[in-house]
């Protein structure tokens, strides 16, 4: 067995045949026939795996050579059909580079491409989606880790006149509602639903001042007010399908993970975000902004604890930034 | 007389059948280096190379597998795929714009949009079988429209009806449809693995997907009668779930893929000739481990390694029975060839591995 075949595109016998270039020419050679092609009218292309050689010819019919077989001048024509994409996938300079342009696109994607889409995108979800998961939210977690709240009457009377104090209308995205829940076993916490409701726990209400309190609701009202928690929606789902395209087929349990390593909480721009928005409207309370940095303080007793996965891994670092931006 | 033949041997003398197995030469190292330029030039320029991209990595694979020292190819034209695909995303678009501007017709569109599912499946299959060669002979896909309406809407609305009861009927009948219209040279395949066998495999799924809750639900029943036990209770239950899980992915599913592909394969016929598929358990689901696991850990970028791998794995499992010599195949097909051509062109394009 020679180490070139011919097949002529109509049947499957398979040709042993020589193969020889002369000037423009190919020259193909059975004992029984000969086959002369202009040599622009053939294609070479490797095979996988040291596989040798496929010769396309333009007329039909293809020629399969093993690798040892093909004649150096053919080798040398297959060098010279080669363009810049063959040459990116063939060698390992290719292949880092490209990995180079992958790993970039992706810090891109991540740190700016996904911020600004899910800021973007966050007003296209319809009211009725956010409210509907934010109902479905709240349920799940009242039927699993959250209480009615045990606050007395006079306590929460008193929150409500905080509450009162807030500029919970202009430019809301949504109607900004205040509710009381009891959270045995959590810490101290607050936090806001997609659309508009603020659950306080009432451990953080016997924690603060009334006017720390006063700055952790704005601070919620920050986030009701640049959708974030839609947007943080926005981010994981997107986060689930591009590490579910990456993982392709093998695991739902590495895209979970991932997404939940990548999205444990709020960016620290959101963060950011909502102090601000506390701090405006402390000042325009005539309030110190620094009332929020003192209710963080209070709230994160174990700042070396601070771990990947804290609810709240960023609080020192808010702190600091508070104090600098309204010293004093 | 000393010959014997074996009960389910229909034909009263079989000529010898010749085996020719199924080689893969694609190495993990040469797949990367295409697969990664592909990801970065399909990334870069917003999945519009995603065609070319997706023509080189078939044409990788085609090239790769090999029969009786000759290789597949894979002549689909990147031009084409872009066309269907774009297509297929104006339709997509076009539904959730209904969706946010139109929400009461969305469900009037979804059950117009409906027919053309097997439609879009049907001009997949038969762009793919045009576009796959072997000895320079194209494969052909022959099936009609109301073949694949009653696979696709029938079966599947079946399905959904039954609650995912007919699921392996319909996954059967997925497959028959697949193989059954394909046709090389003029032969057709046929494809007819019995149901009971199939829903046997099925069954034997769920069961290894449920042997740790089976099993751990007695034991967690054992030791709650300690209160040592009720106290560690959650733990079990953690060990529990994880176990479950693994035995879903790293026996359950490989078992499923073991078994449906070698009944499929070897209740397939194409002419005289036979296909032997013996893919074992034993020996795919290191494979499938490894994998994950490689892949998990490299955040993904395995990928091309365990494709090559399952893919060597496949081909060395598969072989053709031959009755006579693949030349032959050929010689008693030439009056049947029929011309396939140009008509290449118009193309929907899906990625439905056979």
């Amino acid at each position: 067995m020679s180490g070139a075949a011919y097949y002529d595109g109509q049947s499957t016998r398979r040709w042993e045949i020589q193969l020889e270039r002369n000037a423009d020419e190919l020259l193909i050679r059975h004992p029984e026939w000969e086959r002369r092609i202009h040599i622009s009218q053939i294609r070479l292309e490797r095979l996988p795996g040291g596989g040798g050689y496929v010769l396309h010819l333009a007329q039909g019919g293809r020629c399969e050579i093993s690798a040892g077989a093909l004649p150096p001048e053919l080798q040398q024509l297959h060098a010279a059909q080669l363009g810049w994409l063959d040459f990116l996938h063939a060698h390992w300079a290719g292949a880092l580079l490209a990995l180079g342009v992958c790993l970039l696109l992706a810090a891109i994607a991540y740190f700016h491409g996904l911020p600004w889409f899910s800021r973007a995108t966050a007003p296209l979800i319809p009211d009725s989606v956010v409210a509907s998961l934010s109902r479905n939210t709240l349920a799940a977690l009242d039927a699993t880790r959250l209480a009615p709240s045990r606050l007395e009457a006079k306590a929460r009377q008193q929150v409500e006149n905080q509450w009162q104090r807030l500029d919970t209308r202009s430019q809301m995205p949504f109607p900004a509602r205040l509710a009381f829940r009891d959270a045995p076993g959590m810490e101290a916490n607050a936090f806001a639903l997609p659309d508009g409701e603020i659950i306080v726990f009432d451990d953080l209400i016997r924690q603060l001042s009334a006017e720390e309190l006063l700055a952790v609701l704005a601070h919620e009202l920050g986030h009701v007010r640049h959708r974030h928690a839609v947007q943080q929606l926005i981010r994981t789902s997107v986060l689930a399908a591009a590490s579910a395209s990456l993982f392709g087929d093998y695991s739902s349990l590495a895209t979970g993970l991932g997404t939940l390593l990548l999205t444990a909480d709020y960016s620290r721009e959101m963060e950011f975000e909502a102090d601000d928005f506390s701090a405006r409207q402390l000042s325009r309370l005539g309030l110190p902004p620094l009332l929020l940095a003192s209710a963080l303080g209070k709230l994160d007793p174990h700042p070396e604890e601070a771990s990947l996965l804290a609810s709240h891994p960023q609080t020192q670092e808010r702190i600091r930034r508070l104090q600098a931006i309204f010293p004093g | 007389m000393t010959t014997t033949i074996a009960p389910e041997t229909p034909v009263a003398s079989p000529p010898a059948l010749q085996e020719y197995p199924f080689q893969f030469t694609g190495l993990g190292s040469e797949y990367f280096r295409i697969w990664i330029v592909n990801l970065a030039l399909s990334l870069l320029s917003f999945g519009l190379y995603s065609p070319w991209a997706k023509v080189r990595r078939e044409k990788y694979f085609h090239h790769a597998t090999r029969l009786d020292n000759s290789c597949f190819d894979y002549h689909g034209k990147p031009l084409a795929i872009l066309k269907g695909r774009l297509i297929a995303w104006s339709l997509l678009a076009l539904l959730s714009l209904c969706n946010r501007f139109l929400p009461d017709f969305y469900l009037l569109a979804l059950i117009f949009c409906a027919p053309l599912l097997p439609w879009l499946l049907l001009r997949a299959f038969i762009f793919r079988a045009r576009n796959t060669s072997w000895r320079g002979l194209h494969f052909d896909f022959h099936a009609e429209y109301r073949d694949a309406a009653r696979v696709f809407l029938g079966w599947g609305g079946l399905t959904i009806v039954t609650l995912g009861l007919a699921l392996p009927a319909f996954l059967r009948e997925v497959k028959r449809f697949q193989i059954d219209h394909l046709s090389y040279g003029g032969f057709h395949l046929h494809c007819n693995p019995p149901l009971g066998t199939t829903y046997a495999i099925f069954g034997r799924a769920i069961l290894f997907t449920l042997a740790p809750v089976l099993l751990g639900a007695a034991l967690v029943a054992a030791a709650g009668a300690t209160d040592w036990g009720r106290e560690q209770a959650p733990i079990y239950i953690t060990i529990l779930a994880i176990a479950t899980y693994g035995s879903a992915l790293f026996i359950a599913r490989p078992y499923l893929n073991v078994r449906l592909a070698n009944l499929n394969w070897n209740h397939t016929r194409f002419a005289a000739h036979r296909i032997l598929s013996r893919q074992q358990l034993r020996t795919l689901a290191p494979i499938v481990l490894i994998n994950t696991v490689l892949v998990i850990a490299t955040f993904g970028f395995f990928r091309p390694w365990a494709q090559v791998r399952l893919a060597r794995y496949r081909a060395a499992h598969t072989a053709l029975l031959l009755s006579g010599t693949l030349d032959d195949l050929h010689g008693q097909a030439l009056s049947e060839q029929r011309a396939i051509g140009e008509e290449l062109g118009d193309a929907f394009d899906f990625d439905l591995a056979l």
